[in-house]
């Protein structure tokens, strides 16, 4: 049985080892996050359906997936609040339903509906939550105090949906956590706030092996700053892997035909087709050789060709399952 | 449903199907008891069935909805937004709740008079239907205007409840303060008054202009006083602040408040001139409410957020790295204090209580020498009751009774910890019917104290059997630190060695049943709670 | 240095870095020596994963447009380097290429192009002068 000893405050930048990661952290190259076969069932509906993944260190992983998909269930599996009913959840080789502290410890989180103590003030939540982490740094706190301008004395429920996200995110960044957990940072804000969250999500990863796993529906942000994606649709995983691969798979092309036809073409692959007459849009998955002899086939000529963005790829597969 | 009348009619009924089916239940079951079971219990269960019947009427037509961030519950704010006047809005919910009570008033009235073959003058009845209603009204005002003050509220209409009870019952006794029909008039001024508050608050909470004043003088308050500034040295000092935060020093109030009520009522049998059996039963009024208050207090501190009605460990604590032990660690230390500072509390209102017995005079003039003669009355108990050890017995029960209300909710389960709670009672009423029973059939008495050692026996054997696996569980998982757990196991041996002493000191005072005593201090014991605390927690914070 | 991306353009992000710093060396709005930001500064100008920035240096520095100093910094190439200047070729290539489909498709022969380009250039040197 472990004793686990009672943190003392005063380190505030953690010494590096030789290779310039910060002493502590795991040594090998292992994923920071691994989940294997999860499952999990709420009543009659299943949440979870045999979901794995994997996030390796230093990268940005975006989960994207329509409301009631399961993202908030996957990333509560992650903290350990939801226990796997089957399958298995590792973050950084440790089990957070078995060690909470081991992995609590080393992750920052910012929950969607914010979840502070309604009657806190925002220092008293910062003096609260800096006793449980060695790694605070007091310096670098006040430093983005003052950036996100939070009044030390206010109380939480006087704050907006802005201010509440940034005082969120300030208690996750203060002590830089080796993974940041962000469920859906971005929902309900300002543009002005959405920056800041995006900010703050490279300048972690900016950082030599910090990671972050974000769950969004904003896709142009996922697009921009993830490194790999996956998207989750009824509780099944749908694509998992890096965000180039999955581009590079789709295509929007825009067919012309030599006579306008009454009803769209069929094209084996095409996830949405849209148009009239003889100019028609296409989104498909698929080899690009292939496709140029379908199209061919079809007696059509491709005069446009894109790479779709994630909006464009997520709005065409979603009703189509 | 074509009017606004039909639609919050129909939303109160579906709301509260199954209570409101519950209570009109019970009216039909008092019959069927009367049938099998003797007088007296019929009188209890009944006595039961109307309080119960009248609280829940109370709850369920006080009409409240949490809002989203589960800051205040007050009048639905989303009908607001309807296009419907105010007048409308508030006056449906008020004669809804008051045809109710009015319909369970005169059900139970008749029912009552059918079964004791009371004939009470028409005139009386009347009358007094117009009590309920009145009380109906207030509390309906009462929880819409001061939605968003969770305390002032609940320290108002406690107050106003016990003001307006004392009242009742002291004029309905004898004629002695007021007349039947000033008593009536006086009801009715009351509903109207507070028809007339429900209608302003809420016709003003509507445009966002209530009571702006209070809320600005709270805020006044609140900044004024001293806060902690200080950093935290380590966590679990941390968790102990934000676990005593906004509750703590509410729990030791209610928790004196509570014994010296205890206090108050304990003359209440020589007032009444109660027999030896009754008094002794009177007496232990005050271990009772004791135990009664901190269980409650216990129940409070079981849940994560300090006012609101949500029981999942709330993720501030969940998502901190911090082991499921320590949290539980910093809630006992809670209840330690709590306890403490109850007991001095109590200790400070002791005076002031035994002075109440001066309201007792109305019963026998005798009662002022009652706390001067009390030691020489009842010496043994006295002496007993002095007794250091039993003392500190008693400080320990009472800080484990905390923790004994604490246990079940931190599971985070409410239906589960309903019916377990519904089935405790009921086993307590059980246990209750038979101590009556065996008190009008004096002759099995004899018969059931062989009996009673088989029965505490069992007890113990469950007791311990229960206590000792939560304890080697707890020492399996990894929830409690070694030293965490050791402390434990040292305050669940000191309290089980302070009541073994206790009870064999008071076996030797001779003044009851051996076989009584074992078997009331068995009750007490200590069970396994203090280690099944953090299994029910790591439930919860892990689902 | 002044770049906007757009994450709806359909083209990659990196590559409009990529395009967006060639095109600014060869009009002269970067010098021969000048710095790029470093590649944490520009994600974070441009809110932008770094390692497409990173992606988007190791093209350039590829294609010869910049080169990495050890411990210091990028810089921009020197503008007489041949592989700068084969890049500058290489800018305008693509353009004419994608003049000329569209000439094609507005039905405009060679020899009016050529005119026109003989116009707009004698009009350019007028105005400079």
């Amino acid at each position: 049985m472990k004793i686990k000893p009672t943190p003392r405050l005063g380190m505030e930048t953690p010494e590096a080892d030789a290779s310039g990661r910060p002493k502590g952290w795991t040594t090998n190259d292992a994923a920071v996050i691994e989940i294997a076969n999860l499952s999990r069932r709420f009543g009659s509906k299943l949440a979870l359906n045999d979901v794995s993944l994997r996030v390796p260190r230093g990268k940005v992983f975006g989960l994207v997936g329509e409301n009631g998909a399961g993202k908030t269930t996957l990333i509560k599996h992650l903290l350990g609040t939801l226990k796997a009913e089957s399958g298995s959840v590792r973050l950084f080789g440790l089990d957070p339903v078995t060690d909470p502290p081991g992995v609590l410890s080393r992750l920052g989180y910012l929950s969607e509906n914010r979840d502070l103590p309604a009657w806190m003030r925002v220092d008293e939540l910062l003096r609260y939550t800096q006793a449980f982490y060695p790694k605070w740094d007091v310096r670098y706190a006040e430093e983005l105090r003052q950036q996100f301008a939070l009044d030390p004395q206010a109380r939480i429920k006087q704050l907006s949906r802005g201010e509440l996200a940034r005082a969120g995110l300030l208690v996750a960044l203060a002590y830089r956590p080796e993974l940041l957990l962000l469920d859906e940072p971005s929902s309900g804000l300002d543009p002005v706030v959405r920056r800041d969250i995006l900010e703050t999500i490279i300048r972690t990863v900016a950082d030599e092996g910090r990671t972050v796993f974000f769950s969004s529906h904003l896709l142009e942000e996922v697009e921009r700053v993830s490194d790999e994606v996956a998207m989750l649709h009824e509780g099944k995983l749908l694509w998992c892997g890096p965000l180039d691969t999955i581009k590079a798979a789709h295509h929007r092309l825009t067919l012309r035909f030599d006579t306008p036809q009454a009803r769209p073409p069929v094209i084996p692959g095409a996830l949405s087709i849209n148009g009239a007459g003889q100019e028609w849009t296409v989104i498909c998955n698929g080899a690009r050789q292939e496709l140029n002899a379908i199209v061919a086939k079809l007696g059509a000529r491709i005069v446009e060709e894109h790479t779709p963005s994630l909006n464009d790829i997520f709005v065409a597969v979603i009703p189509k399952l | 449903m074509n009017t606004p009348a039909a639609a919050i009619a129909w939303e109160i009924w579906r709301k509260n199907r199954l209570v409101l089916a519950l209570v009109t239940a019970l009216l039909p079951i008092s019959f069927l008891l009367r049938a099998i079971l003797w007088p007296e219990a019929v009188q209890l269960f009944e006595a039961f069935a109307v309080v119960a019947t009248a609280v829940i009427l109370f709850w369920v037509f006080s009409f409240t909805e949490i809002d989203e961030r589960g800051r205040h519950s007050g009048f639905p704010a989303r009908m607001f937004v309807l296009p419907v006047r105010t007048v409308k809005l508030v006056s449906y919910p008020v004669l809804y709740g008051t045809l109710s009570i009015l319909l369970f008033y005169f059900a139970w009235v008749g029912a009552l008079s059918v079964q004791w073959n009371l004939n009470l003058p028409r005139q009386t009845i009347l009358c007094e239907a117009v009590l309920p209603a009145a009380i109906m009204v207030s509390i309906q005002a009462g929880v819409w205007a001061l939605h968003r003050f969770n305390w002032t509220r609940m320290v108002a209409l406690t107050a106003g409840a016990t003001l307006a009870g004392c009242f009742i019952a002291f004029s309905l006794e004898g004629e002695a303060w007021v007349s039947r029909k000033q008593l009536t008039m006086g009801a009715f001024a009351v509903l109207a008054v507070a028809y007339g508050v429900a209608l302003v608050a809420v016709e003003r909470d509507r445009r966002g202009n209530w009571l702006k004043w209070l809320e600005r003088f709270y805020q006044g308050i609140f900044d004024a006083l001293p806060w902690r500034r200080k950093m935290f040295a380590f966590p679990q000092q941390a968790q102990f602040w934000i676990e005593w935060n906004r509750r703590g020093w509410f729990m030791a109030c209610v928790l004196g408040i509570g014994m010296a009520i205890g206090l108050v009522l304990l003359p209440l049998s020589s007032a009444l001139y109660l027999d030896s059996t009754l008094t002794l039963i009177n007496f232990s009024m005050l271990p009772i409410m004791t135990l009664w208050f901190a269980g409650v207090s216990g129940m409070h501190l079981g849940r994560s957020d300090a006012w609101s009605p949500e029981v999942t460990l709330h993720p501030i604590t969940a998502t901190r790295p911090i082991t499921t032990g320590a949290v539980v660690f910093a809630k006992i230390k809670v209840a330690a204090l709590v306890t403490g500072l109850g007991w001095i509390g109590f200790a400070l209102l002791a005076y002031p209580a035994m002075q109440t017995v001066r309201w007792y005079q109305h019963f026998n003039d005798d009662l002022l020498q009652f706390w001067s003669t009390f030691p020489g009355q009842h010496p043994t108990l006295v002496r007993w009751a002095g007794n250091p050890v039993v003392i500190l017995t008693a400080l320990g029960l009472t800080g484990h009774g905390i923790v004994e209300g604490m246990c079940p909710v931190l599971r985070g389960q409410p239906r589960k910890q309903f019916w377990e709670f519904a089935l405790a009672m009921t086993l307590f009423g059980i246990a209750i019917l038979v101590a009556g029973w065996l008190y009008h059939h004096q002759e099995y008495m004899p018969g059931f104290l062989l009996l009673l050692p088989w029965i505490t026996a069992a007890k113990l054997t469950w007791k311990w059997g229960t206590a000792a696996r939560a304890f080697s569980e707890a020492g399996r998982s990894d929830l409690y630190s070694r030293k965490q757990l050791s402390s434990l196991l040292a305050i669940w041996v000191a309290l089980t060695s302070g009541v073994i002493l206790s009870a064999a000191l008071a076996c030797v005072a001779h003044s009851i049943p051996v076989s009584i005593i074992l078997f009331l201090a068995v009750c007490v014991l200590p069970g396994g709670e203090l280690a099944v605390c953090a299994s029910n927690l790591a439930q919860n914070r892990h689902r | 240095m002044q770049i906007h991306i757009s994450a709806n353009d359909g083209v990659p992000i990196y590559l409009q870095i990529v395009n967006q710093i060639k095109y600014l060396v060869a009009a002269g709005r970067l010098d021969a020596g000048d710095e790029i930001p470093p590649i944490r500064v520009l994600a974070g100008q441009l809110l932008v994963n770094p390692n497409t920035v990173a992606r988007a240096y190791l093209e350039l520095e590829r294609a010869g447009v910049v080169s990495k100093r050890h411990g210091s910094g990028t810089y921009v190439s020197d503008a007489g380097s041949p592989l700068a200047r084969r890049e500058r070729v290489k800018i305008l290539t693509e353009r004419i290429d994608g003049l000329l489909v569209e000439a094609q498709h507005m039905n405009v022969e060679l020899e009016e192009i050529i005119k026109l380009l003989r116009e707009r250039h004698q009009n350019l040197t007028q105005t400079k002068s």
